[in-house]
């Protein structure tokens, strides 16, 4: 062991029972969906092998069952640490996220931070690798969001921040202008220096993880980017991007641990 | 040397090495594809150049003859409601039609048996009772309304906000 899996194992219970009270206040259950009617796949390849093999269709005849199910079932796996019981609650939460989308009509992106972070349980002796490499995973995917800014021309375009909030808010400039998000939006519209300042700020709170791929001794404070980059996207952007709390469990190595590391 | 991860992956663990090569491959190709496709996460979202819109079109549900503020709903339910009505008109106005009846064709036509190739048009298609009950559905999940409601696609000027054109997407009298 590199370090002391219980403390992975102690904070990521913890983020996943917190991650379920998220859920259920956000609807996010496939029994609060109601019994949708319509499907819709997207092009996604993997979501279409589940439709095609009507495994959706057939979760959705008992909703509450199956949340349910994923509820008991991650709550078993982590008090009995079994390698097979964590094993079947990833096969079960990959199958309860396609199901969500599917119905919801949906295509959330950030969905498979939950998996990943059940994933190095699924490995006794290969804990550690597994981990270190959902670790990377998580960096690559917030460092290539600012990669893509750069090779996709969006990082230097003229007031880009300016136009990402004035395409985004347009159901609030017509439906509730009063709205505290459409209001510091409005602000920011006015100002654009600061925008684009902020602009930036987006840009480096991403490339900042590049630090995680060499060093873990800076994790402390890629969890405070972490959470400051949930919360504004949040609040300037009513962009939702809660999943990414299943990374906190990857950024937080106790004192305890930092003894045993050998990294 | 020996500290670099996938030297150490490769000296524990060959069949993890093979299957972070894998993993890798894919996320590359789906980049280069630029197709989202699950688990391989994409974060690309506003990376491209931005422009001012001149006009914008969002959906107005109207329940009791009055507007629902769908933006004030949780922001689960509120994408789910955008997201199935989008889905429901494109799948009422393409109907028969599957709404991915080209990709489908493109995928699967004239490779496989038709009865397989029916099965798997039918595994991601939304059969006439689906769209038939999805008023029903939406009043459910949102409206709960007791007396009427409907959607209409909207369209606005940006400047000025002023409405261009309205389009009826769907219109139910509620028991």
């Amino acid at each position: 062991m590199l370090f002391n899996q219980k403390s992975y194992h102690s904070i990521a219970f913890g983020i996943v029972l917190f991650y379920f009270v998220y859920w259920f206040y956000q609807g996010h259950f496939l029994f609060q969906l109601q019994q949708p009617t319509l499907i819709n796949t997207g092009i996604d390849n993997t979501y279409w092998l589940f439709c095609i093999l009507r495994i959706p269709q057939t979760i959705m005849r008992f909703p509450i069952i199956f949340d349910a199910l994923l509820v008991l079932f991650t709550i078993f796996s982590f008090i009995t640490k079994q390698k097979w019981s964590f094993r079947i609650l990833l096969l079960i939460a990959i199958i309860h996220i396609v199901t969500f989308n599917v119905y919801a009509c949906t295509h959330t992106k950030s969905c498979i931070f939950f998996p990943m972070l059940i994933l190095p349980f699924c490995f006794d002796k290969l804990f550690d690798l597994v981990w270190q490499a959902v670790r990377y995973y998580f960096l690559f995917v917030l460092v290539s969001a600012s990669i893509f800014k750069i090779i996709n021309g969006g990082l230097f375009h003229p007031n880009q921040l300016v136009h990402i909030l004035e395409n985004q808010h347009l159901d609030l400039s017509i439906l509730n202008p009063t709205n505290f998000t459409y209001r510091i939006s409005t602000f920011l519209i006015q100002h654009t220096t600061l925008t684009t300042i902020c602009w930036y700020s987006f840009f480096l709170m991403e490339f900042i993880f590049i630090i995680g791929f060499f060093t873990k001794k800076f994790d402390f404070i890629l969890l405070f980017v972490l959470i400051v980059f949930i919360i504004s996207t949040f609040i300037l952007m009513r962009i939702n991007l809660m999943d990414f709390i299943c990374f906190i469990p990857f950024l937080i190595i106790l004192k305890n641990d930092k003894k045993n590391a050998t990294f | 040397m020996h500290s670099i991860y996938l030297i150490k992956v490769w000296k524990e663990s060959k069949a993890l090495f093979i299957g972070i090569i894998i993993f890798i491959f894919f996320q590359v190709f789906f980049i280069a594809k630029r197709i989202q496709n699950f688990p391989f996460f994409i974060f690309d979202m506003y990376s491209r150049p931005i422009e001012k819109p001149t006009t914008f079109s969002i959906y107005e549900i109207k329940a009791n003859g009055k507007s629902v503020d769908y933006t004030s709903f949780k922001n689960t339910q509120e994408n789910t409601i955008l997201n199935s009505i989008q889905t429901y008109s494109t799948a009422k106005k393409e109907f028969p039609k599957s709404i991915y009846e080209t990709l489908i064709e493109h995928r699967f036509k004239n490779k496989i048996s038709t009865t397989n190739y029916q099965f798997i048009k039918n595994g991601l298609s939304n059969n006439e009772a689906a769209i038939y009950e999805f008023d029903n559905w939406l009043n459910r999940y949102c409206i709960q309304s007791n007396i009427d409601f409907s959607v209409y696609k909207n369209t606005y000027n940006f400047q000025n906000k002023s409405k261009i054109d309205s389009i009826l997407i769907l219109s139910e009298d509620a028991i």
